[in-house]
């Protein structure tokens, strides 16, 4: 799989700003990626070293539309650890 | 902040203004604050994206605007401190150049305030006009007490006079038949107050204490009501009783009643002491007025076209309030008078031109005297005017604006100008004839009588409402 095919887009909120104090930064991944699937991918992008990723399924949310019901796409997110000295600059946040 | 200051024609005057790096990028920091708090941002609470997020998603210039609010008017009010200049309108703000880590560069024009060659200011003669007080004067004042302090009694006679108060009832009928509000019982009447339509109360002098008159009318084309414009009524009046004013004596009693005080003597001379501060303060008003219009005759100065035209706005603004008061729109007034904007315009010229000479000679005084007010006596100044307000927060708020603060700050340097003037002028002390002011003393006793009568006159006959109502019963 192409490594832009694995990461989707970085995950900008508040929290995983925060969290980007201790190295960490998190992406919307590819269903179907698995850790170490993203490492590599985090890797060959971004030319950085990779210490650990976790990973979680974010369901989607429940909307309706008058009497329909729907279902946001599920997504997952992965918070990628970066080795010490490591950073990843382009977080531009869209 | 730099800035250098370059003369253009019209007494226009380009600044290029300068501000520095840090400064810039404090005021941005200050920008992204203030813009974090108002703007959402998906992923964050209110007021908790990082800067960058929001540089990313609005765009720096939201930020460069922001900040440019703060930093422009603050660095052109700097820039006129430092050269001086006297500005007469808004500045023109053009070539701004704003990034964050350099300075900011603007440039501002603006007009300001042309030279004066001033004449004559110190040393000149000014007569003080002061109205003596005279008996008749305090007669005069004595005379409307009086009245103010009338009280009603039974007359003795039972047939109407003219200014007899009579309580009446009637009834009114248009082609014999009653009409609606044309009746009213109890309803108090001053003969000769001309409160009902021409020639009713006329009609009512020499009637006879419950005795039925007949009274016809005939109602006005301008009447309020409009089906009994016109018409042609006959009352049935009865006069139920009849009262008149007596005038209560001028004693020493009187004087308690009325002034507190123990004798007429007293009261006389509280009268006289109020009437010659009156007359003592519009000497100086006067007096003063007519300092400063010699002093502006004596000066040149070649009037900027904006300063006049904002002045005849506000002239014209306070005109049309003037006459709104009298329940006139200025529409209505062209209309009636037959006069186009341009007359009105062309009326008020002279005076605006007048306030606008008279503003620049006087701030050219200042300037050369070096008439200044200080900053606290601009605050005492504030302090002072947010006391006298219901709201004094909202006031204090309203005040705190710069542009307010520079407008009170502009008018005490004129204050203070005119007592310099004042102060180094020739004053000439005259007693002259009074000149009927008296009543201005106890003018609002007056009002409050008129307004008495006019609330127990009530509607007249054929008023919309059943007058009986409004009427009441008779007092004694």
């Amino acid at each position: 799989m192409d490594p832009r095919d694995i990461i989707i887009r970085p995950w900008v909120t508040e929290e995983s700003t925060k969290q980007m104090e201790q190295n960490k930064y998190t992406f919307e991944v590819a269903l179907k990626a698995t850790k170490t699937d993203i490492k590599r991918a985090v890797e060959q992008i971004f030319g950085v070293k990779v210490v650990k990723v976790n990973t979680s399924r974010v369901p989607g949310k429940v909307k309706r539309l008058g009497r329909f019901v729907g279902r946001r796409p599920e997504r997952k997110k992965a918070v990628v650890q970066l080795a010490e000295g490591h950073r990843i600059e382009i977080f531009e946040g869209l | 902040m730099k800035a250098t200051a370059e003369r253009l024609e019209n007494n226009k005057v380009a600044l290029d203004i300068e501000v520095d790096a840090e400064e810039v990028d404090a005021a941005l920091e200050r920008a992204y604050r203030k813009v974090v708090q108002r703007v959402t941002i998906p992923g964050f609470r209110k007021g908790k994206a990082p800067r960058k997020v929001v540089e990313a998603r609005l765009g720096k210039e939201v930020l460069y605007d922001e900040a440019l609010e703060e930093l422009v008017p603050a660095a052109y009010r700097e820039a006129l401190d430092q050269e001086q200049l006297d500005p007469i309108e808004r500045p023109t703000i053009s070539q701004v150049e704003i990034e964050e880590g350099k300075p900011l560069r603007f440039r501002a024009e603006v007009t300001v305030a042309p030279e004066v060659t001033l004449g004559e200011y110190k040393g000149i003669r000014v007569e003080k006009l002061v109205e003596r007080v005279e008996e008749k004067d305090i007669a005069h004042i004595l005379e409307h007490l009086q009245e103010d302090h009338a009280e009603l009694v039974p007359a003795e006679r039972t047939r109407v006079e003219k200014g007899d108060y009579a309580v009446i009832d009637f009834e009114g009928f248009i082609d014999g038949q009653p009409f609606d509000g044309g009746a009213a019982k109890g309803y108090r009447l001053q003969i000769g107050s001309n409160r009902l339509i021409e020639g009713f109360e006329e009609q009512l002098v020499g009637a006879e204490v419950g005795v039925p008159t007949e009274v016809r009318v005939t109602f006005p084309e301008d009447y309020h009501a409009e089906h009994l414009r016109g018409k042609e009524a006959v009352f049935q009046v009865t006069v139920t009783s009849l009262h008149v004013k007596r005038l209560p004596e001028l004693d020493d009693e009187f004087a308690r009643d009325v002034g507190g005080v123990e004798t007429l003597d007293q009261l006389k001379e509280e009268i006289r002491k109020d009437m010659e501060a009156a007359a003592e303060r519009r000497a100086e008003n006067a007096m003063r007025e007519r300092l400063v219009q010699l002093v502006r005759d004596q000066s040149q100065v070649e009037l900027p076209e904006v300063l006049v035209e904002e002045e005849l706005v506000d002239l014209i603004n306070d005109f049309a309030r003037d006459l709104a008061r009298l329940g006139i729109s200025l529409q209505q007034y062209l209309e009636r008078s037959g006069k186009t904007p341009d007359d009105l315009r062309a009326e008020f010229r002279p005076e605006a031109e007048a306030r606008v000479k008279t503003e620049l000679v006087l701030k050219a005084i200042a300037r050369r005297e070096g008439i200044t007010v200080s900053r606290e006596e601009l605050e005492a100044k504030i302090d002072q005017l947010v006391a006298g307000e219901r709201d004094p927060k909202a006031a204090r708020q309203l005040l705190d604006d710069p542009d307010r603060r520079a407008a009170i700050k502009t008018s005490m340097v004129l204050d203070k100008t005119v007592q310099f003037l004042v102060d180094h002028a020739e004053i000439e002390v005259k007693e002259i004839p009074s000149q009927g002011h008296g009543h201005v003393h106890h003018h609002d006793h007056e009002e409050a009588g008129g307004e008495e009568e006019a609330a127990a006159a009530g509607g007249g006959p054929a008023s919309q409402e059943p007058a009986g109502e409004e009427a009441g019963a008779p007092d004694e």
